[in-house]
């Protein structure tokens, strides 16, 4: 955090309240009944915000996107004032704690159990770009999610967290924190919403998700804001020994979002599945960022995204594999494809690999293509109406991804919301 | 009216004349048969009864009981009650069989009506065993790494399913061996009825030994050239198709 700390000026954007000093005071002064060390990340997040030097316009991790859309200086920084209606915890939590398990909402564990959060500091956002958007989510982080699995305990239902959106014109920082110790297994499955016909506000999501050696961590994340919102997906996995880490997110909502996902494979055979759908209606923009590192040798990722663009909508996918030389052995894919529904649709992709090891599997690739029109016609011709005949093909080209979920009741849920979108 | 009647129907792609005034007339409760070269135009006839809009319409009309269909939407062709069983049937990826022709039973509802579960599993596994389809093929996404044999079947699932009243095979026979060819051709027969009239194109006269036409029409570059009874079919087998050219001329 201090490599930004270099002196240069302090921001003088007058448009931008999240830099206001008397703002931030405020905010610190609500939660002043926060231990003391997370005052000092506060503080420390938000000082190197004000100190970040300016955005150049030629910085190759907004390619593509039109950043000024994704802004988040319009929106009013949170209060620091307590709102229960912001996070939920939809599932039963009662027997979790003979096993030792740390459920609860961020707020909640901070006050109850603050030693479970004191590697917050070193958890790190992705910084593929949206820096200062994860300086933000530390200094005003207020709401979220924080789950410790200790060793060797398997949660066999998922956890089912609902978060929702501030009101207009605000912006509210999740801060999701995932931890499995050795041998643990749990899924949590988070999803974003907000009132139907509210104006803009902003949501970040930043998330950091920590599988010790033999664990396993499957995260879901819904994100279905109204079309009005902003969402920024700040997503770091790092798995250990062995571990295994398989992660989705859904989008939907939101009238631009942008999705960074950095995955580490920080040990020898950790395995890391990464998925991701959107569907675009309108003029819904979707950013997409990704990196998966591989440091250790017997590593394995896999990246799957697809887009089904309708409309205006835009999709912008970038990713990069890069292994590190001690990674040997390592198999990482990735693959990002796009359906255009309608000629005014639009995907941009930019898949890439970086490779210092010698001895590895790696490939990526990228599609954008259009519905097949012969298959289309093959559809109609049995009666199904057109609308009905591309939403069976939509859900068709998006189910390769929830097959590889592995895992039906979640595929299901997804497969709910996927048509609940349809109908709207 | 209960006939699928086509006159003089014209069509061309591109400024081909493939269809040249063809007139062809099915009623209800018969099977008739289209035999023809490559190139004669059969299955741009049912690629045109289906709402292809590859295809431009030059004159004529096709009648569905009464019912002009030239120009109407695919769907709304297929609603009215006219089914093709594609010569080349499409994968659909990620698309189950179930649900693909569940979709298709739910367009012909209206308002909030929804197809019953449980009557119309009933339904799919009755007409699943009768092809001898496997019933775990419900699940398996259309036609995606089928053989010929189970594609072609699929097809006429899908057809006795829908319960069309004018069915158009497009070279069923295409891609069959003699087992396959069997057991789509008793699918077939299973299907014939006083309500139903059917259309069957084919280059082989091996098809109709098992589906029997009560009609055989040749059709020769976009026209019925020639009209007779099943032995037609035999007479073109044994002497091929140049002595339709030599009585055309003639």
């Amino acid at each position: 955090m201090n490599e930004l700390n270099n002196g240069s000026s302090v921001k003088t954007d007058a448009m931008d309240s999240f830099a206001d000093e008397s703002l931030f005071k405020a905010f610190a002064e609500a939660r002043s009944w926060e231990p003391g060390w997370m005052a000092d990340l506060r503080k420390e997040s938000w000082e190197c915000y004000r100190t970040l030097p300016p955005s150049v316009s030629k910085d190759e991790r907004w390619r593509f996107s039109p950043k000024a859309r994704l802004s988040h200086s319009a929106f009013t920084p949170p209060s620091g004032k307590k709102d229960e209606t912001a996070s939920a915890i939809d599932s039963s939590v009662e027997n979790l704690k003979e096993h030792g398990v740390t459920l609860g909402l961020f707020d909640e564990i901070l006050l109850s159990n603050p030693s479970a959060l004191e590697s917050l500091s070193d958890l790190k956002g992705p910084n593929l770009g949206a820096n200062n958007i994860h300086l933000l989510a530390q200094a005003f982080s207020e709401h979220g999610i924080v789950l410790h699995v200790p060793k060797g305990v398997t949660l066999e239902k998922p956890i089912m967290v609902r978060h929702l959106a501030p009101p207009e014109g605000r912006a509210r920082f999740h801060r999701t924190i995932m931890i499995l110790e050795e041998g643990a297994s749990a899924t949590l499955v988070e999803t974003f919403n907000s009132p139907k016909n509210q104006g803009a506000s902003l949501v970040c999501s930043a998330t950091n998700i920590v599988a010790k050696t033999n664990s396993s961590a499957n995260r879901i994340l819904i994100q279905d804001l109204n079309r009005n919102s902003s969402f920024y997906q700040l997503d770091t996995k790092r798995a250990y020994r062995n571990a295994r880490v398989r992660c989705c997110s859904l989008h939907l909502g939101s009238a631009q979002s942008r999705f960074e996902n950095l995955a580490i494979a920080a040990e020898e055979g950790a395995e890391i599945d990464l998925l991701g759908l959107s569907v675009g209606k309108g003029t819904q923009l979707f950013d997409q960022r990704t990196r998966q590192l591989h440091l250790a040798p017997n590593g394995r990722s896999d990246l799957l995204y697809k887009n089904a663009l309708m409309d205006q909508s835009k999709a912008i996918f970038s990713g990069i594999i890069k292994v590190e030389e001690p990674a040997q052995q390592t198999d990482a894919y990735q693959t990002n494809r796009n359906l255009l529904l309608s000629p005014e649709a639009e995907a941009d992709s930019l898949p890439g690999l970086e490779i210092l090891a010698n001895e590895v599997k790696c490939s990526h690739g990228a599609t954008i293509g259009e519905i097949d029109m012969e298959q289309l016609f093959y559809l109609l011709s049995r009666g199904i109406s057109k609308a009905s005949a591309k939403e069976l093909l939509v859900n068709g080209f998006l189910d390769e991804v929830l097959q590889r979920l592995k895992n039906e009741v979640i595929a299901d849920l997804l497969r709910k919301h996927l048509k609940e979108n349809f109908s709207h | 009216m209960s006939y699928l009647e086509i006159k003089d129907l014209r069509v061309k792609i591109e400024e081909k004349k493939i269809l040249r005034g063809l007139n062809l007339n099915i009623p209800k409760g018969e099977v008739h048969a289209i035999m023809g070269p490559n190139g004669s135009g059969k299955s741009t006839l049912s690629k045109v009864l289906s709402g292809h809009d590859d295809y431009e319409v030059t004159s004529g009309s096709a009648l569905l009981d009464g019912d002009e269909i030239l120009g109407m939407e695919p769907d709304e062709i297929s609603r009215l009650g006219l089914f093709l069983a594609f010569q080349y049937p499409l994968e659909v990826p990620g698309v189950s069989i179930a649900n693909f022709i569940r979709a298709a039973l739910q367009g012909r509802l209206t308002g909030n009506e929804t197809v019953d579960a449980v009557g119309y599993y009933k339904d799919l596994y009755a007409s699943m065993d009768e092809l001898g389809i496997d019933r775990k093929f419900t699940s398996r996404c259309v036609n995606e790494g089928f053989s010929g044999g189970e594609k072609k079947r699929c097809e006429i699932l899908q057809m006795a399913m829908l319960k069309p009243k004018y069915c158009i095979l497009d070279e069923t026979d295409s891609g069959l061996d003699i087992d396959a060819l069997k057991i789509v051709a008793k699918g077939v027969n299973q299907m014939r009825n006083p309500d139903r009239g059917i259309l069957v194109i084919t280059h082989y006269q091996r098809l109709l030994e098992y589906i029997v036409p009560d009609k055989v029409h040749v059709m020769w570059e976009g026209r019925i050239a020639h009209s007779g009874g099943k032995e037609l079919a035999l007479e073109l087998e044994a002497k091929g198709y140049d002595w339709v050219r030599e009585e055309l001329v003639a």
